[in-house]
């Protein structure tokens, strides 16, 4: 029987990693806590970009196939759109300032060209090109204040080259750099996004040309007033091939097919076809993403908790409350529930953390037997604290982001349906329908996301059907308040999609 | 004199008991055994026009009658088929089965009492659609969804690919009809859909009261002691609403007022109510209380009467308002319990205006007087707490008091302003009103208030009445339904493209109800629609006189910002401008208008 996944003995040179990589052998190469679920988004269509250049550039034969772990082209950096956007330090001074037209422009283009730095220095046709787009200096401001409205967490302190704009088009994917090093760094961009990546590329033939037709179609030069702002603030920027030595391996996924990949993809390509704007397009993806990677660690840790070799996948299921105020059998059961999940996850490392460490003889090759082990157990050890620090909170990072995991009233996390994620939730099962009846949208939750709304997970005998009843009961009411529930009568109600439905 | 036992009483007694006990079979049953010879038998206008549709030997056609349970929809299966039948309706034999079928009609009485009959009439109506015609009549009783729910079940188990895509396209015809009232699938016209939950409950409250006011059964409380002597409660709310009509009326404007907000109720519901109105006893909550009279039991009957120590208080206690809004079944039921909990989240009692605050004071300025009245002095002291009364009673006989004015006063603009949506009345007579004599409302007043509401929480800015009025202006595409500011100017839709209309539904029934939406024609073949609900209607209403859109009613917004995005998706399909100019909104010199954006194009 084949096994779920393949280990690699190639990991510590392929990626310059120190110590034997277990982690990076259970759950890939790799998460950190710093990458949100947002972040991993932006970085999964830098590369997804990337690979549409590479297949224009006839390198590949498509985006998506699981043949593909390289990257053949730089990520997009447009640097004098972020730098317009967020180390325009003088504009403010400018357009409040009298000065006559003609001085504000030469003041800021005198600013640009001096700026440090090759790559973010303005040169001659790019100043050309501003004189060229915009007839007067207000207009000019206009568009870098309506780009910078568009910031992704805008209050955030980070530099500006790890400041993003939500991706609603081409023109504005770019890559996360290290401004004072001018190199591309692991940052922010840690390489949760190519394992996002990874993960679509073995999704399944099928599901996997779907999504290369909607991430093209996305790609494509748009003809909105944000891509003709960005066209008109800077040049079409070089895509740059990398030679041959230069080009990057992407990061490593250890499992080569597995069920969660496909309903990762699938919700990708649902939400890509619909007819639903942009931006809102991005908020639902991003919610997926944060789903799906979340789910993907902690199947990790529920498929190998018990043993190092099992046959098929296991998913978790999650026990959600719809946020009240009272305490109940459910909160306490779904607070329970996350604890179990990290154990699992602990569990799942000490049972293969051997055979992983065997792989790499050459760094435990050592005279003494006693040294050998202490070195073993010192891997070890390591590999428990990679695991405390990124990958047992990960989950929680990412399902918190997404409005997945609460502690509000109370003191523990515990998994909950909130506005944000529910509507995320009935955009992706109802997709182009235009309503489906209540029970069949729970029984989705139940069948598509592992969530459980009105029937206990595993017989918990802990849970109270009244709870469970409730629960229900508060799901509908959420819904209808959120306009996206429609009762009928006493049994019946249906949950609708606005973007789909005529009436309101 | 003594107290008589009024078999009618008992008869509408068991209308104020669980649903289980107004099933249709079961109170011609409990009438039968009482002894009374008809019993409570409404004829709705919408009943003789459905029946008169089955009535010609060449009738045929799908009708399928969906609803709430307790609609009538059995009922009136029955009565169709006695009137086909005439003598030889075999009343036994209609109530031994659900499922009549035969080469010249099929007749489903309830649908979710079949077994494997299901499939059988599933199929039946497949083959209408396979047929294009269908070939005798069919008449199919049940509730909603649990057709579609079969349906569903016919889809998953079938083998043949035809029969799976007839039985998508039927059950996305029942569905839109269901949930929209109507259907643009194709061959829709094939299957009729009478749903009994759009029925004007309004009307058919008023019917059931007229009724049971009408009916021959009180002429059994001649002679009764607590008639002559007036101190019979039953009897004396009975001879109030007989006797004053507007009190009715105006009974009946509080289910028009719900029902324009997507409520339904259904005919069970309403017997329901109705009864409680009259055999209500006294509220069971102590701050409900205006005096310290308390009875044990929630409804009055003629063996409870009779035993009364004393009736001095029943004048107070036990009113009108006492059982419409359900306080004598206790704080709980009066929440969550139909219809009453529909009812008393309109908040009546709770919200008054100066108008309604002065009258409750000056008495002598009314020409109509209240039951509470007595406690009159007690408005016009200057603090309750210098009276030392406690604050819950208080509280008791204020929102009582005020509930009072609006059942009592006769044809008051104002009464309406007692509940939650204060511009209902406004509502009433510029929408409502319209649609009930005409197809389409275009008053300008009208629909430039709804613009400029629309454009204030499309828009996120204080719009000025100047800029905002006469066009709506939609944003261009994509940015998102989420964001409460939009950026890009995208098309505007001019106020002459906006007007009101009616939903139209398969058949136009007598008593069919008003709902009322607002179409905004985007192009000649294109235009959207939003529901017009009374709760909507306020919503607006409110920000188009300055309340802010995200804190008024932040449901209502959201569910408006979904909308927006609707229509900048539709509307950049078909927009001449797109393309051309980068156009945004700004606010200049206090106006809010669109800003060309100086750029070279190139």
């Amino acid at each position: 029987m084949d096994s779920l996944h393949t280990y690699s003995s190639e990991l510590m040179k392929k990626y310059g990693i120190k110590h034997i990589p277990i982690i990076e052998n259970m759950w890939g190469h790799r998460f950190r806590t710093d990458q949100t679920p947002s972040i991993i988004f932006f970085e999964l269509l830098c590369v997804i970009e990337s690979q549409l250049q590479a297949k224009r550039a006839g390198l590949i034969s498509s985006i998506f196939s699981p043949d593909n772990k390289t990257l053949y082209f730089k990520h997009r950096q447009f640097f004098k759109l972020r730098i317009l956007i967020y180390q325009n330090e003088i504009l403010e001074t400018l357009i409040n300032s009298d000065l006559s037209e003609e001085d504000r422009w030469e003041r800021q283009f005198k600013y640009l060209r001096g700026i440090n730095g090759e790559l973010f220095q303005f040169k001659d046709e790019d100043i050309e090109h501003l004189k060229s787009s915009f007839s007067s200096f207000e207009s000019f401001y206009n568009a870098i204040k309506i780009l910078s409205s568009l910031t992704f967490d805008p209050l955030s302190n980070k530099r500006w080259t790890s400041k993003f704009i939500y991706p609603i088009s081409s023109d504005y994917i770019w890559c996360d750099f290290d401004n004072r090093k001018s190199t591309e760094d692991r940052r922010f961009f840690c390489r949760g996004g190519e394992l996002a990546y990874l993960m679509l590329c073995r999704a399944g033939n099928e599901v996997c040309g779907e999504l290369e037709k909607y991430f093209e179609l996305w790609l494509d030069k748009q003809d909105n007033s944000f891509a003709k702002l960005a066209n008109l603030l800077v040049r079409e920027e070089e895509r740059i091939q990398l030679r041959e030595e230069s080009r990057k391996d992407l990061g490593y996924l250890p499992y080569q097919k597995l069920p969660i990949f496909t309903d990762f993809a699938n919700d990708l390509s649902k939400v890509l076809s619909l007819e639903l704007e942009r931006l809102d397009k991005v908020k639902v993806m991003i919610d997926m993403v944060g789903y799906h990677i979340g789910n993907y660690v902690l199947s990790i840790g529920e498929t190998y908790h018990k043993s190092p070799n099992p046959a098929e996948l296991k998913k978790p299921s999650y026990l959600v409350e719809v946020l009240s105020k009272a305490t109940n059998s459910i909160r306490k059961s779904s607070i329970q529930s996350i604890s179990a999940q990290r154990n699992k996850l602990k569990r799942s490392l000490t049972l293969r953390a051997d055979e992983i460490i065997d792989l790499y003889e050459d760094v435990i090759d050592l005279e003494e037997e006693t040294e050998r082990i202490n070195k073993s157990k010192e891997e070890l050890s390591y590999a428990e604290s990679y695991l405390a620090s990124h990958i047992s909170n990960y989950s929680n990072v990412c399902f918190r982001q997404i409005g997945f995991l609460s502690k509000k009233n109370t003191r523990s996390y515990r998994y909950v349906l909130t506005e944000d994620f529910l509507h995320s939730l009935v955009v992706t099962i109802l997709g182009n329908e235009k309503r489906v009846e209540f029970s069949n949208f729970v029984k989705q939750l139940r069948v598509q996301y592992s969530i459980y709304v009105d029937t206990s997970p595993d017989n918990e005998r802990e849970l109270i059907q009244r709870d469970l009843n409730r629960n229900s009961k508060n799901l509908a009411s959420l819904l209808y308040q959120m306009g996206m529930l429609r009762h009928l009568s006493d049994a019946c109600s249906y949950v609708i999609n606005p973007y789909r439905e005529d009436s309101v | 004199m003594i107290w008589k036992q009024n078999k009618w009483i008992k008869y509408l007694e068991g209308y104020c008991q669980g649903k289980n006990q107004i099933q249709d079979e079961y109170v011609r049953k409990v009438a039968s055994s009482l002894g009374l010879g008809e019993p409570l038998d409404i004829q709705f206008e919408w009943q003789k026009q459905i029946t008169q549709q089955f009535e010609p030997e060449d009738a045929h056609g799908v009708i399928i009658l969906t609803g709430t349970a307790g609609d009538g929809k059995t009922k009136l299966c029955r009565d169709i088929v006695k009137q086909i039948d005439g003598d030889s309706f075999d009343e036994d034999k209609w109530n031994a089965k659900s499922y009549f079928c035969s080469s010249e009609r099929t007749i489903v009485k309830d649908f979710s009492e079949l077994q494997d009959e299901k499939s059988l009439v599933i199929q039946e109506l497949l083959n209408v659609l396979v047929n294009g015609v269908s070939n005798k009549p069919i008449l199919i009783a049940v509730n909603d969804g649990i057709l579609v729910e079969e349906i569903d079940n016919f889809i998953l188990t079938s083998q043949n690919e035809e029969s799976e895509k007839r039985a998508s396209q039927l059950k996305e015809i029942i569905e839109d009809k269901i949930n929209l009232g109507f259907s643009n699938c194709e061959q829709q016209e094939l299957i009729k859909l009478i749903n009994l939950s759009k029925l004007n409950a309004k009307e058919n409250f008023s019917l059931i009261l007229d009724e049971i006011i009408e009916h021959s059964g009180w002429e059994g409380c001649d002679s009764c002691e607590g008639k002559i002597t007036t101190t019979c409660p039953i009897y004396n709310k009975y001879n109030l609403l007989k006797t004053q009509k507007n009190i009715r009326d105006n009974l009946s404007d509080i289910i028009l007022l719900l029902q324009l907000n997507n409520e339904h109720f259904t005919i069970r519901e309403l017997l329901n109510l109705a009864t409680n109105t009259i055999l209500a006893s006294t509220p069971k909550a102590k701050h409900l209380r205006a005096t310290k009279k308390d009875t044990n039991y929630p409804i009055f009957n003629c063996t409870r009467v009779s035993k009364a120590n004393s009736f001095d208080e029943f004048d107070y206690e036990s009113t009108v308002e006492v059982g419409f809004w359900g306080m004598n079944l206790g704080q709980h039921k009066m929440n969550n319990a139909r219809p009453y909990s529909e009812i008393n989240k309109l908040m009546f009692g709770e919200l008054s205006t100066n108008h309604w605050d002065n009258y409750l004071k000056n008495k002598s300025e009314r020409k109509i007087a209240i039951p509470l009245d007595d406690f009159n002095d007690l408005f016009n002291s200057k603090k309750a707490n210098d009276l030392d009364i406690d604050s819950e009673l208080w509280g008791a006989i204020v929102r009582r008091s005020r509930i009072q004015l609006y059942c009592y006063q006769n044809g008051d603009n104002k009464a309406l302003d007692l509940q939650k949506f204060s511009s209902f009345s406004y509502f009433k007579s510029m929408v409502f009103d319209e649609l009930q004599e005409r197809d389409n409302c275009h008053n300008i007043d009208l629909i430039s208030l709804i613009v400029l509401a629309l454009n204030r929480i499309f828009h996120g800015r204080y719009i000025s009445e100047n800029t905002g009025k006469d066009r709506l202006y939609i944003p261009e595409k994509d940015q998102g339904s989420i964001t409460p500011i939009s950026i890009f100017h995208g098309d505007e839709i001019r106020d002459r493209d906006i007007y009101i209309t009616k939903v139209k539904g398969d058949f136009e029934l007598t008593g069919s109800r008003i709902e009322p939406v607002i179409v905004f024609d985007i192009d000649r073949n294109t235009s959207l629609k939003l529901s017009l609900t009374v709760e909507l209607f306020d919503f607006l209403y409110r920000i188009s006189k300055g309340s802010p859109p995200n804190t008024t009613n932040p449901r209502l917004y959201k569910k408006l910002l979904i909308f927006r995005s609707k229509l900048a998706s539709q509307i950049s399909n078909t927009s001449k401008l797109s393309g051309k100019r980068i156009e945004t909104y700004t606010i200049k010199d206090g106006e809010f208008r669109t800003s060309t954006l100086k750029v070279n194009h190139g």
